[in-house]
């Protein structure tokens, strides 16, 4: 790959048509589920700049700069909606921030013991565990939810009992229609900045988190999860371009799709059944799982604890990633699968409401 | 003018706002890399120029999923 611009030991990408355009089909996949289940897209990102010949750094600069304002679009377009609970958002960003530091100083200290292949190895143990355990209770309840047909969202027994706990300061949060403590509301926005520090997606504790601990409806959860991304994006971005690892060029492409994606999806989230949000969460999870799982023998063998051919290491790594991809790829079907059935849907009411009236 | 008419013409608008845009910063991009790389004071010109982009683009974006009718169902929020 024919690295472009040099800048202070920086490496900065010869971009062409076709990774230009690669990377706007992924920021538009990204997007589209971003705006409709609050995060979720940003983790192909990294490892599709890196495909691409940009240095990790530079990547994850670069995936962080295009992830708040992605995320300020679709909150703003899902605030109008009366989906955004920014007391709610701004509490979990801010506590966020300090989960982004203990995930950063952890990855350091597994860096520093056992490399880069230790690092990648951590990192994918967090995906697999993380996303089978969460991702597998989301899609149990979202399909629960879609059977019995519930029109509106049951609070879960843990959050009733969470909201029960009086432990001052109680704060109320109007449009998740909740009042919970901050040492509930704290936590969870620092797990939720530690999972972002270690997987990029800290909405996949930050979603869950705000539905089944906080007692928020799905839609109120995605939603609010874009002003975490914000809080998050922003603070992440300025710490990044302060030592100058942003690569605005990436950064603008990838915004190019993203901010179309981000706007469908949000608009796409007033098109389903509140159990849609779980359905397309969850499936993306599992597959994430799915991706990262048959990457792990790969770091297994950099660590030289198994062994394999090096033709078998650069396939599984492929597959992961064509399995992200998918993953993604299978989120926008859904999402937009559902917003055209709802929509013939309308349609076929509305003619019959016409031909009714005519007879 | 109806409806979709004005959808139609702000995302003609702010659709060139954008290509112009975009087009500046592709057709210089050693110096935008130079300036956004220097680091320090000059992260704030990063985050500018993001938020810069997203709301010339994201109208543009908005505009454009009007125009061809993709716009919002319902409003809803709470339980």
């Amino acid at each position: 790959m024919d690295h472009g611009v040099t800048v202070a030991a920086k490496e900065f990408v010869t971009l062409n048509l076709s990774g230009g355009l690669f990377l706007i089909i992924l920021g538009f996949l990204g997007g589209l589920i971003s705006g409709f289940i609050g995060s979720g897209g940003a983790f192909v990102l990294t490892p599709g700049m890196m495909s691409l010949g940009a240095p990790a750094a530079v990547a994850v600069a670069s995936n962080m700069c295009h992830k708040f304002p992605k995320a300020l679009v679709g909150a703003y377009k899902r605030y109008k909606y009366g989906q955004v609970d920014l007391k709610l958002g701004l509490i979990m960003g801010i506590s966020a921030i300090v989960g982004v530091e203990v995930g950063v100083e952890i990855q350091k200290f597994i860096y520093a013991q056992w490399g880069s292949a230790g690092s990648n190895l951590y990192v994918s143990v967090v995906f697999v565990v993380v996303l089978v355990t969460l991702g597998s209770y989301v899609l149990f309840d979202g399909l629960r939810r879609m059977k019995t047909g519930e029109a509106t969202e049951v609070t879960s027994n843990l959050a009733r009992r969470v909201q029960q706990l009086r432990l001052w300061p109680m704060v109320r949060f109007k449009t998740a229609d909740a009042t919970v403590s901050l040492w509930v509301t704290v936590p969870l926005g620092v797990a939720t900045g530690m999972l972002a520090a270690t997987i990029a997606v800290g909405g996949f504790i930050g979603v869950p988190g705000m539905i089944y601990v906080i007692g928020a409806p799905s839609l109120v959860a995605s939603a609010t999860e874009l002003v975490i991304a914000f809080v998050m994006g922003l603070s992440g971005t300025l710490n990044w371009a302060l030592s100058g690892f942003v690569d605005l060029r990436m950064v603008l492409l990838i915004l190019l799709g993203s901010l179309v994606g981000v706007q469908l999806g949000a608009v796409g989230t007033t098109y389903v059944k509140d159990y849609m949000v779980k359905l397309v969460m969850s499936t993306v999870m599992l597959i994430v799982a799915v991706s990262r799982g048959v990457a792990i023998p790969t770091y297994l063998h950099e660590l030289g604890i198994v062994q394999l051919a090096a033709p078998t290491v650069g396939l599984l790594k492929n597959v992961s990633f064509l399995v992200m991809c998918f993953a993604l790829a299978l989120g926008g079907v859904i999402i937009v699968g559902s917003m055209w059935k709802r929509k013939r849907e309308l349609r076929v009411e509305a003619e019959a409401a016409v031909a009714a009236k005519t007879t | 003018m109806t409806d979709r008419r004005k959808m139609i013409r702000q995302a003609v608008i702010w659709g060139i706002i954008t290509l112009v845009a975009y087009l500046l910063v592709f057709t210089n991009q050693a110096a935008v890399i130079d300036y956004t790389t220097r680091g320090g004071l000059f992260a704030v010109l990063v985050v500018a120029a993001a938020l810069v982009f997203s709301f010339i683009h994201g109208a543009f974006a908005n505009y454009l999923l009007e125009a061809i009718g993709i716009r919002p169902l319902k409003q809803k929020g709470g339980k």
